[in-house]
């Protein structure tokens, strides 16, 4: 089933400390790591990094099956990076080489180090979502962007729409389960054939898909306008969130990470 | 043809904290010809036990037989249609041709053959194909799309049908609509008829036998009459037993001189007759 296999950073709901820390704190960790990882430049500086994501999954406790089925569509692009690196990278020693396909010793750690920063950079971004539930992530990411409304940025409109999006997710995959199962129930065959043969078995999945999306958006809307919602004007929260020294302890460490990240570099 | 469950239970997302258990030990037996239905009340696991007879998904634990084989994964059974709930939500057909024509093909039927199947079909729901079929789909009413879906599995021509809820949604009329057709598909066409329903009322008059799912367990199984009288248990599961049965069980309970039999209101309407006019009935 779709809906098993496409949970990438589903929020797995228990309890650890990394679930408990506010989502303004994870969103922002992560984009420090994110960067971060650009400023790695040597093993000893991808060592670390990896470290910090096991760690970080240790303390969330969860387990790891449930952040690698999330990590093996992402392992597919993450070998083909590394791939086209080894290849694409002319510098050092030549091994191998035929006609235009040059593969040298640097490549080949290039490709790797390429790979495993895209790997990293996903992995740790799901740890996020798995820990923390789409409406604390929109809570989050509304109280981080509203001091760009200031200069007009829709900040509430675009957490209102992210959070809906994610909301749906799976909604929609249970649905397109629910059609594929219905069109096989018709004989229909979805995973055989050539190129062309599967692109036109899409049709009947695809069509009765976004039939019922626009569908759901309608009524999503209509529901919407009947409760007066007008965006966030004057919208107060029932569910405040609430930043505590753990979240600040938090942010610290990994501003640590960042300082050691640019030590390491002179290594 | 022959279904069989054993020991069928079933899951979602079996082995992660999502897990669901939607079936639980199902024990079940379905012959040539019969009309079952299968009543529950909503999350009792009736859609997913018909997916399960259809062999569109395989058991968690247990095993289930269709026709002596053993479903296989992503695989289907030409021989057990399954009308889904709210069917009109599958369509995609640029028209009502290509719609019902739809599973025909994909099963590998003839070219020439097709045209004729289709009209068959669209005959059969009520729908005349002269004036449907190069229309689109969508263009039609709810009732008038769940007949074109029903349609479309009618022209697999499958020995079982298994119908989820198929009156769901419509109109008395529509309804009525549906239940003649059953009983057209069995009593003409000899078509074993597994029929998914919440609705007591709806079934009592045709089905000859009841299958009662509660929170995935089956809880009766037999002929209407035997279900029926099983009253409390039914209640227990947040369903209801028919309103005419209701009407005879009260004037019983006032000692008035009625066969607990009755079920159906034509049922209930000859005993009551035969009390009141000694036998006259008009």
């Amino acid at each position: 089933m779709f809906k098993e296999k496409l949970l990438i950073g589903q929020y797995y709901p228990i309890e650890s400390p990394i679930h408990r820390l506010d989502a303004r704190a994870k969103i922002l960790a992560s984009l420090i790591y994110m960067i971060t990882l650009f400023v790695v430049n040597n093993w000893w500086g991808y060592a670390l990094m990896a470290a910090v994501f096991l760690l970080n999954t240790a303390i969330s406790r969860l387990p790891m099956a449930a952040v690698w089925r999330g990590l093996k569509i992402i392992l597919y692009f993450s070998i083909l990076t590394m791939i086209f690196n080894f290849f694409f990278y002319s510098e050092g020693e030549i091994i191998w080489q035929y006609k235009a396909l040059i593969l040298t010793d640097q490549g080949i750690l290039h490709g790797i180090a390429m790979g495993l920063r895209l790997l990293l950079l996903v992995a740790f971004a799901s740890l996020l979502t798995l820990t923390t539930t789409p409406i604390q992530l929109t809570d989050g990411l509304e109280s981080l962007l509203n001091p760009l409304s200031v200069i007009k940025f829709p900040a509430h409109d675009i957490a209102m729409m992210t959070s809906i999006a994610l909301r749906f997710i799976p909604t929609i995959l249970e649905e397109f389960d629910r059609i594929i199962l219905a069109q096989r129930a018709r004989g229909a065959t979805i995973s055989q054939g050539s190129f062309l043969k599967r692109v036109k078995a899409m049709v009947p999945l695809m069509v009765p898909l976004f039939v019922a999306a626009f569908r759901r958006a309608e009524e999503l809307a209509q529901a919407m306008e009947a409760k007066c919602y007008r965006g966030g004007k004057g919208r107060s929260r029932w569910k405040k969130p609430q930043w505590h020294q753990r979240d600040s302890g938090y942010l610290i460490l990994f501003a640590l990470l960042v300082v050691a990240s640019v030590l390491l570099r002179g290594i | 043809m022959q279904i069989e469950l054993t020991k069928a239970s079933y899951s979602y997302q079996a082995g992660s904290p999502f897990e669901a258990p939607a079936l639980h030990d199902i024990d079940l037996s379905i012959e040539s010809n019969e009309l079952v239905a299968i009543i529950g009340h909503s999350g009792s696991g009736k859609s997913t036990l018909a997916q399960l007879l259809a062999g569109l998904i395989l058991p968690t634990k247990g095993t289930v037989l269709i026709d002596g084989n053993k479903p296989s994964k992503g695989g289907v059974f030409r021989q057990v249609g399954l009308v889904f709930q709210y069917p009109e939500q599958q369509l995609f057909g640029e028209t009502i041709f290509e719609e019902v024509a739809f599973g025909a093909k994909n099963y590998g039927v003839p070219e020439q053959k097709i045209k004729h199947i289709v009209v068959n079909a669209l005959t059969e729901v009520g729908l005349p194909p002269q004036l449907f079929i190069d229309r689109s789909p969508f263009s039609l009413s709810g009732g008038q799309k769940r007949r074109v879906a029903i349609a479309s599995i009618l022209a697999i021509n499958p020995q079982i049908m298994i119908l989820d809820e198929p009156t769901a949604g419509l109109d008395q009329r529509g309804r009525r609509w549906i239940i003649d057709l059953i009983k057209r598909l069995r009593e003409q066409q000899g078509k074993t008829i597994i029929w998914i329903s919440h609705n007591m009322e709806e079934v009592a008059e045709l089905a000859k036998r009841i299958v009662v799912l509660s929170e995935g367990e089956k809880i009766l199984d037999g002929n209407p009459h035997l279900v029926f009288e099983a009253e409390q248990k039914l209640l227990a599961s947040g369903l209801d037993i028919p309103q005419p049965a209701q009407l005879v069980r009260r004037l019983r309970q006032r000692g008035k001189p009625l066969s607990a039999q009755a079920i159906t209101v034509e049922e209930a309407y000859q005993e009551i007759a035969a009390w009141l006019g000694g036998g006259g009935i008009v």
